[in-house]
């Protein structure tokens, strides 16, 4: 079981990487986690089989929020960046950069946003977390893919 | 758990907040953005994903009306005029279309129903009609509206994990924003090349049952569900459905 001081912990990193978040974006983040957070506790109540294996293995509940963190900055903002940054046939987002209202999709924006996805997918690698793990929906499906890989090793 | 491992959990937890500190401070830009923003960013993905599309089968694709310096002026909400904007024009093997985004659609099931798809094809010069309605901003601003039977096919862009229910109820789309639905002449469903039938662009990753779904609504109807567009599929090529417009058919047929 988690100490207190691995609580805050783990609090904190969450909070560390929304920080710099608009409100309704760092509230959809927060959401998404408590709900993983919540189908976690659930599973860990019905003695999940995965979860027991992977709990043998050294996953403590922190080490899962702070992947669950993770996925949802990725989910819910920078998933949605990274489909804008990707380069169009005809020029459009490059020789002509699209205005979308007050915003500008253009090649500063491309290479400022390639740069932080690359900056993220180092970060998740250093945490010893996969890179695939950034895109699976629901702490079950995660859950299975760390299983997977966990046994594999 | 023993004191060692908590130790060295306790180092591995201090690290990573360490690491996901300097990450913020370094891309607080991007971390920064807002809804829109990100939902802006998100559509905009999908256009490039379209237009890649119908330049690997065989359309030639060219902005139009862009401002004077270049730029694609993009049409962020069905209260702008359609025509102060840029769009795409696709020629191609099957006539001339427009790539257009944020036009509103009154249907032909009854023009009491009119809704706004994120992305539309529809026919090149299609009538973009204007009027004024004291039920809509009261009379000041005009309503801007295409005809569903110009419609080629509505697209709609949605930047979250896919779930049954936004499945189905993209099905209603397709019924009430394109007139050659199911049986109309102007269209012909095909495996082979062509538009893109209507579809659903869906950021998150499908579960297996999300696939399984996708395959059954893909055979039963002439749409698509293309999802995991966060990850990178932003390969249409194995799309299942595809159109071609044959309206120019239909009126040699009248002739």
């Amino acid at each position: 079981m988690a100490t207190a001081r691995e609580d805050r912990l783990a609090d904190e990193f969450l909070s560390l990487l929304t920080q710099p978040m608009q409100r309704k974006p760092r509230e959809a983040v927060h959401r998404r986690h408590t709900a993983m957070m919540n189908e976690l506790r659930f599973r860990r109540g019905r003695e999940d089989p995965h979860l027991n294996f992977l709990h043998r293995k050294g996953w403590s509940d922190a080490r899962f929020s702070a992947l669950f963190a993770i996925n949802c900055v990725y989910q819910e903002v920078l998933g949605p960046l990274q489909a804008s940054s990707r380069s169009c046939a005809v020029g459009l987002g490059t020789r002509y950069p699209i205005r979308h209202g007050s915003l500008s999709f253009d090649r500063a924006h491309a290479r400022g946003v390639n740069q932080t996805i690359h900056a993220f997918v180092a970060l998740t690698s250093r945490l010893g977390f996969k890179r695939e793990w950034l895109t699976r929906n629901t702490c079950g499906d995660l859950l299975y893919y760390i299983y997977r890989h966990e046994r594999e090793e | 758990m023993s004191t060692a491992s908590t130790h060295k959990a306790m180092a591995w937890l201090v690290q990573a907040n360490k690491l996901a500190e300097d990450f913020a401070k370094k891309h607080r830009h991007y971390l920064s953005q807002t809804e829109r923003q990100l939902s802006a960013a998100f559509e905009v993905g999908s256009l490039h994903a379209l237009l890649r599309y119908y330049e690997s089968h065989d359309y030639v694709l060219q902005p139009a009306n862009l401002t004077d310096d270049g730029e694609y002026r993009y049409l962020t909400s069905p209260n702008g005029n359609p025509a102060n904007f840029s769009f795409v024009r696709a020629d191609g093997p099957d006539g001339d279309f427009e790539i257009r985004q944020q036009v509103r659609i009154e249907s032909h099931v009854d023009k009491r129903i009119c809704f706004t798809p994120d992305i539309v094809v529809i026919v090149k010069g299609a009538d973009i009609k204007s009027s004024t309605d004291r039920r809509y901003a009261s009379g000041k601003r005009p309503f801007f509206r295409v005809s569903s039977s110009h419609v080629v096919a509505a697209h709609e862009c949605k930047s979250m994990n896919p779930f049954p229910e936004l499945m189905v109820s993209f099905l209603g789309m397709l019924v009430v924003a394109h007139e050659w639905y199911p049986n109309g002449k102007t269209v012909k469903v095909t495996k082979k090349s062509g538009h893109l039938a209507p579809t659903l662009f869906v950021g998150g990753t499908p579960r297996g049952l999300h696939l399984r779904m996708i395959t059954a609504l893909q055979e039963s109807y002439a749409m698509n569900i293309v999802c995991g567009l966060h990850e990178g599929t932003w390969e249409l090529s194995q799309v299942q459905n595809r159109l071609r417009w044959q309206a120019h058919h239909v009126v040699d047929e009248l002739k």
